[in-house]
């Protein structure tokens, strides 16, 4: 399958576009590639006159003709030169190139990578050439902050019962976007509470990361104000297709039960709850409960945030949720055949009930579209309206 | 809003010959309690009536219509696997009486997490933990004791799974400590040991696992929910590099279908049926929670408990 994002046809940008691509199938197919990256756009100003650039082109020349070796220009004015091993030429072009071009503060300006090994890395060149960063999550945040205290924390439970929401509510459009389709529609508004906002605002300089039961029991209470809005019957009414990630404790609060019941059969219909693994863990009754309620009403029941770590290790079956919100991870790209083969196995069968959540780089898109995953959330699709 | 029972027993006189009246008791889940009341007050929206709680565990749907209510009724035997009852007045008056009278109400919980504390901090040692006995196969003498922290019956899941953690520490505290340990129930030599723990597992390094090896390793048991954080790989590694099998712990007898891949061990209260098992080695497959034990779980590699 060939992957094509729509984009311009000709030029930096659609020259980046192909590389990612070309980066793509060699990491899924496992190709083997040898690449030179020229970080042109570091080169001091009174270097990059026309003449410097001819003599990097005469340095070039030798490895372009006698080799099927591919060149892209990105956006920025970096070069990228692919070519099939052993890439000899490409050594010696890169050993002539670190002698001719200055020192960088911030690294070497002439690399080499190979692929599929390093096609995360060399994704994030081209990434960060078209001006989107993926932005790695950090390997452990620390979490030197502490719990609050009892009395704390029920002082804030107390102050969300009357808080108002409006400035900490976040909405983000969910799109799909088939293979090839240059335009997404929208699928669903997803509304959340954004809770760390709210922890600023009510518990500064305390944590509930390490007593996940607290931080369900915050969440619950800032979920129960914003279901009780939408309950409100000319809310409820007018409400769009929505996908409301949600505590399972929230779903099945007082105020989850009127907002079900204010919304009617239509309004049920286009409706998605997101609740996360842990909340299903930590109660797997309440969750078949809920799971039952979904059917019984006409609503859909999805499960939130999942890694393929928790695919691997939990069996959805017996809950059968409508939908499964991924978020995607860049290290995916990188990775043996055998990694990416696990990765694929774990994700759900029916993969027009997967969302990928933080697609926020074309490479994203990319990946999901070659296992048949065409729901997006993130900042690539929504530049695209 | 309180209402008073003298309320609602006029409330209930002044009803029309012929009403309808549907009674729900306090079921012991909040969440089914939430929702028959939910579907209580959908009956009323769409048929008439209205419901008003019976202040001693129990809601009421009175005068209600009789479609509305029998959908009501068949929708929370779907869900909730509980129906309410269903009384003619005034035929059934004396009967609905004696029923609303024998209604005891619910225990007080607490409602605070400074209260949680309180309570949790209140319990003597020799109160914050139980031991319970497990047998294998066919046989009901018991292999394995399971020191579990004391079950407080909070209703919140969330306020629960606290109390669980607060009073964990407290059993772990007093195992380490010479002054406490002898408070705590005396625990059977011979047993292989079942131990819960906090998300968080064992305190440092101090406790390893006795030096015992293949069916006589201790088990650690988790809550399920820890299978989740994403520290639970480093978690597990730790257990075992102090000699402790991991094992998780639910209440819920759903919880057997949710594990997949094999190597950990379940307590849980059985289902009925029995469920695929992924083989997890020395660990037992499942260990089999409470008082009502069907009989597939007298297999060999399940651990069922017995009475003390």
């Amino acid at each position: 399958m060939s992957v094509a994002l729509p984009g311009p046809e000709v030029g930096p940008q659609a020259e980046a576009l192909a590389l990612a691509a070309l980066v793509r199938d060699c990491v899924t197919s496992g190709v083997e590639r040898r690449t030179l990256h020229l970080r042109l756009s570091a080169l001091p100003e009174a270097l990059r006159e026309a003449r410097h650039r001819q003599m990097i082109d005469e340095v070039l020349a030798p490895v372009m003709r006698p080799t099927r070796a591919r060149r892209f220009e990105l956006p920025g004015g970096d070069l990228v030169i692919v070519s099939p091993p052993p890439g000899q030429h490409l050594e010696e072009v890169h050993a002539a190139l670190s002698r001719l071009l200055p020192e960088a503060p911030d690294g070497p300006l002439s690399t080499t990578m190979r692929l599929p090994a390093e096609g995360a890395r060399l994704l994030s060149v081209v990434e960060g050439a078209m001006g989107l960063v993926l932005r790695r999550e950090p390997a452990a945040r620390p979490d030197a902050l502490p719990p609050p205290s009892a009395a704390d924390l029920d002082a804030a439970l107390r102050a969300l019962a009357t808080a108002d929401l409006a400035a900490s509510l976040r909405s983000h459009p969910i799109w799909r976007l088939g293979d090839g389709q240059a335009t997404p529609t929208p699928l669903w508004t997803e509304t959340r509470v954004h809770l760390p906002d709210l922890m600023e605002r009510l518990l500064p300089g305390a944590s509930l990361a390490g007593a996940p039961a607290l931080g369900r029991l915050f969440r619950r209470a800032a979920e129960r104000r914003l279901l009780a809005d939408l309950a409100r019957p000319q809310v409820a009414r007018a409400m769009d297709p929505a996908c409301l990630p949600l505590s399972l404790g929230s779903v099945m609060e007082a105020e989850g039960l009127r907002f079900d019941a204010a919304l009617g059969p239509v309004g049920r219909e286009q409706l998605v709850i997101c609740v996360p693994l842990s909340d299903v863990l930590a109660d797997p009754g309440g969750a078949a409960l809920a799971a039952r309620l979904a059917r019984e009403r006409g609503w859909t029941l999805g499960l939130d945030e999942l890694e393929p770590w928790h695919l691997a290790r939990i069996d959805l079956r017996a809950l059968d949720p409508g939908l499964v919100r991924l978020r995607f991870r860049a290290e995916w790209l990188a990775g043996s055949a055998a990694e990416r083969a696990a990765l694929d196995a774990t994700l759900p069968k029916d993969r027009d009930r997967v969302v990928l959540m933080g697609a926020d780089a074309p490479v994203a898109i990319a990946w999901a579209w070659q296992r048949g995953i065409t729901a997006f959330m993130g900042k690539v699709l929504d530049a695209r309206r | 809003m309180k209402t008073a029972i003298t309320d609602v027993r006029a409330t209930l006189r002044a009803l029309p010959p012929g009403s309808l009246v549907l009674t729900m008791p306090d079921l012991p889940d909040p969440m089914a309690r939430r929702v028959a009341l939910a579907f209580l007050e959908e009956a009323a929206a769409q048929g008439g009536g209205h419901v008003l709680p019976w202040p001693r565990g129990a809601q009421l749907l009175l005068g209600a219509a009789p479609g509305a209510a029998a959908r009501a009724s068949e929708a929370l035997g779907r869900l909730i696997g509980a129906r309410p009852a269903t009384w003619t007045l005034p035929g059934d008056a004396a009967e609905l009486d004696a029923w609303l009278d024998g209604l005891s109400p619910p225990a007080p919980q607490p409602t605070s997490l400074v209260a949680l504390e309180a309570l949790c901090a209140a319990l003597p040692v020799e109160e914050v933990a139980r031991l319970s006995f497990f047998a294998e196969g066919p046989d009901p003498r018991p292999v394995a004791q399971r020191l579990a922290p004391a079950d407080l019956a909070l209703e919140d899941p969330d306020l629960r799974a606290q109390a669980r953690a607060l009073l964990c520490r407290r059993v772990l505290a007093a195992l380490t400590d010479p002054a406490l340990r002898g408070r705590l129930p005396a625990l059977r030599p011979g047993l292989r040991l079942l131990l819960d723990l906090p998300l968080a597992g064992l305190p440092g390094s101090r406790m390893v696992g006795g030096g015992r090896s293949g069916r006589a390793t201790p088990i650690a048991l988790l809550p399920l929910a820890a299978l989740a954080e994403p520290r639970f790989p480093a978690l597990a590694q730790d257990l075992a590099a102090a000699g402790w099998h991991t094992g998780f712990v639910s209440r819920d007898a759903e919880a057997v279908g949710l594990l997949a891949g094999g190597g950990y061990a379940l307590a849980a209260p059985p289902p009925a049926a029995p469920p695929a098992l992924p083989p997890s080695g020395d660990a037992p497959l499942f260990i089999a929670l409470g008082r009502d034990i069907p009989a597939w779980c007298r297999a060999p590699g399940l651990l069922w408990e017995v009475p003390a």
